[in-house]
């Protein structure tokens, strides 16, 4: 099923390419040729009715790294593409890290432990995030990029940063905790903290 | 900026988090030891193992391991 996904993802976007959206296809494969990467993955954009993601996969040997066109509409400010870029990084250092290389699949069984599945993935996204900093040096396009995940285009461009990372301090309790024990990604303040100082 | 000589190339291994490499350390444990008790259980009499003391001892360490997880969250 893993595999016919991929397929039907192939044949259901728009494949990023020298000659579609060279800006963002160059942009991308300098970055994934920074992270010393040889080979670049293949880029979609595809529409997902409005849910903003983006996500890195792999196809066999081949890596894939898909984009959703909302988000891709949420995080182009015009001409400037630095907010994609991060995004773009983030999914790029899930590759260089080797979160979608195949000896994943033997490390099924782990995922019946409760929490620890979870966890895993969890600390995947915050290794992701740092070679997303580092790599776009700024913490208020990293920061703005990542919130606009969670409230889109036009509220995210007007969400106050730091009143959003104080949530972490606000929003608390049992099932708070709970709830982030169960996702497979951290809450987004406490990414945006944990890259503050790398 | 990870070398002298090629200023742009950085090392993504520097950069996983720590707790990430603790985690993954966990899951393969964990993986081997399912992986293990599969094997030993089918050499060592089939699926019919599975109701013997051998299976509860698998089940205990699959347990511990649950909780030895949970503590280190």
């Amino acid at each position: 099923m893993h595999l016919v996904g991929m397929a039907s993802i192939r044949i259901n976007s728009v494949k990023i390419g020298p000659n579609q959206f060279p800006v963002l296809w160059n942009s991308m494969v300098d970055s994934a040729r920074r992270m010393g990467m040889d080979k670049p993955p293949d880029m979609y954009i595809i529409n997902a009715a409005g849910e903003l993601n983006a996500f890195a996969a792999r196809l066999v040997s081949r890596k894939l790294l898909v984009l959703y066109s909302d988000l891709v509409d949420a995080l182009l400010e015009g001409s400037d593409k630095k907010q994609l870029d991060a995004v773009v990084c983030h999914e790029l250092a899930h590759h260089a890290l080797n979160h979608t290389h195949f000896y994943n699949w033997f490390l099924l069984p782990a995922d019946y432990i409760p929490f620890l599945g979870s966890a895993l993935s969890r600390y995947r996204e915050y290794s992701a995030d740092r070679i997303m900093k580092v790599l776009i040096k700024d913490q208020s396009i990293c920061e703005r990029s990542l919130v606009k995940l969670v409230s889109g285009k036009n509220i995210g461009n007007k969400v106050n940063l730091d009143e959003y990372k104080n949530q972490v301090n606000v929003e608390r309790g049992f099932f708070v905790w709970l709830a982030e024990m169960l996702s497979s990604h951290p809450h987004l303040p406490k990414r945006m903290l944990a890259i503050k100082n790398i | 900026m990870d070398s002298a000589h090629n200023l742009d190339i950085l090392d993504p291994q520097r950069y996983r988090h720590p707790k990430e490499r603790l985690y993954l350390a966990i899951a393969v444990v964990i993986t081997l030891v399912y992986y293990l008790f599969i094997i030993l259980s089918i050499i060592g009499g089939g699926f019919d193992a599975l109701d013997t003391p051998f299976f509860l001892l698998g089940f205990t360490l699959f347990l511990f391991l649950c909780i030895w997880s949970a503590w280190l969250l």
